[in-house]
């Protein structure tokens, strides 16, 4: 049995009551019809209710009371979790997932800084030279001028080592698509925070959850800005996955 | 020529800047959001290289404002973003973009939609 349907068990209970008493008004009706719209309605409709066996109704009733109170000591108990989920696992996740959008951010740009550094040296380096390394210490002791075959090898090699790099400077777009992506994510868990929010308040009173969850602020205690429905900002489809496919539609569209 | 790159990710900016130095274009201006980008854009800018994505003014906007003006109405306009639907395309298209780029790139596709922006004429 499922945890919805444990704490729901009573509610096929309270259906039945329910049931009960609509059954009991059908007859009631029914019987009232059957009368006809004359003198004898009254008596009829009168007839019928001592049928229905006040006492049974009330005990049905007070079962329909019993019920309701049920349901609320339940809603009582998720009152609890509701302002947890609410005001402290949603708003750490959002935050872990910021934290990690900008520590990716913060490792790429330091990436970035140390290729672009590297692809500088790679300009430094004389295809029939030394190089700028230290390592190239025991060649120095070796004739500067090389050879046309190992010039040519040098400065292949040196082609390939800046191919490299600018392929790693590539590979770094990752960046920008999983922080579109990290946004996206953020942007639900702030919706179903702000639904829970709105549940609460509804269920529990306006200030529900107020009492627990300061209102965020930033660190120059305004408080955040709305960035809308994250439309503008980013792309909630992004991926880094079948981009070939997707450039033919492009290049289709844009013939 | 003289591009002018607008982009919101600090990472991308710097990476389609280094792209268009590798295929030969070393004259270029960065603008960090749409609003930064139409800030940036004069006379001297040849070429704009446009996110979608952006903060307050996206890319769409950029181009729509840029063909409403007198000064943008013809320059070259290439969008490189991560949407990819067909609807989003098209939009573009009709906005006024004159070529798009899914991201992620490679520069050799930079290059070719350069190129076939510029009529094919496009060797930096």
């Amino acid at each position: 049995m499922s945890e919805s349907e444990d704490r729901g068990g009573d509610t096929p209970s309270l259906r039945l009551t329910l049931s009960e008493i609509e059954e009991r008004i059908r007859h009631l009706v029914e019987r009232g019809d059957r009368q006809g719209v004359d003198s004898k309605e009254s008596a009829g409709i009168d007839r019928a209710v001592e049928e229905l066996r006040l006492d049974d109704l009330q005990e049905s009733l007070q079962r329909v009371e019993d019920e309701i109170h049920d349901a609320l000591d339940v809603l009582a108990e998720g009152r609890s979790d509701l302002r947890e989920v609410a005001s402290q696992r949603l708003p750490n996740a959002e935050n872990k997932l910021e934290e990690a959008s900008s520590a990716a951010e913060l490792a790429a740009s330091d990436m970035l800084d140390r290729l672009e550094r590297a692809l500088e040296l790679t300009g430094e380096l004389e295809p029939g030279g030394n190089g700028t390394s230290g390592a190239s210490g025991a060649a120095s002791s070796q004739p500067a001028a090389a050879d046309g075959s190992e010039s040519e090898g040098k400065g292949a090699v040196q082609d390939a080592l800046r191919e490299e790099l600018h392929e790693l400077i590539q590979s770094l777009q990752f960046q920008d698509i999983t922080a579109q992506q990290l946004r996206h994510a953020s942007h639900v868990l702030q919706e179903t925070e702000d639904q829970l929010r709105r549940l609460s308040t509804v269920l529990f009173g306006e200030d529900a959850l107020e009492e627990t969850v300061p209102a965020p602020v930033q660190d120059d205690g305004a408080p955040p800005a709305d960035t809308g429905s994250g439309d503008a900002a980013f792309d909630p489809d992004a991926t880094t996955e079948g981009a070939s496919d997707r450039q033919e539609m492009a290049d289709e569209i844009f013939g | 020529m003289r591009f002018l790159v607008v982009e919101d990710s600090g990472t991308m900016r710097r990476i389609v800047e280094n792209s268009l130095n590798k295929i030969g274009y070393d004259d270029v201006v960065t603008a960090e959001d749409g609003a930064d980008g139409l800030d940036k854009y004069d006379d001297s800018i040849d070429f704009v290289i446009t996110d979608w994505n952006m903060p307050d003014v996206s890319g769409l906007d950029l181009v729509q404002q840029l063909r409403s003006s007198d000064s943008g109405g013809e320059v070259p306009i290439l969008m490189v973003t991560t949407r990819s639907v067909r609807e989003d395309i098209v939009t573009a298209a009709k906005a006024g973009v004159d070529n798009y780029i899914v991201k992620p790139f490679n520069p050799q596709v930079l290059k070719e939609k350069i190129d076939d922006v510029l009529d094919g004429g496009g060797e930096a």
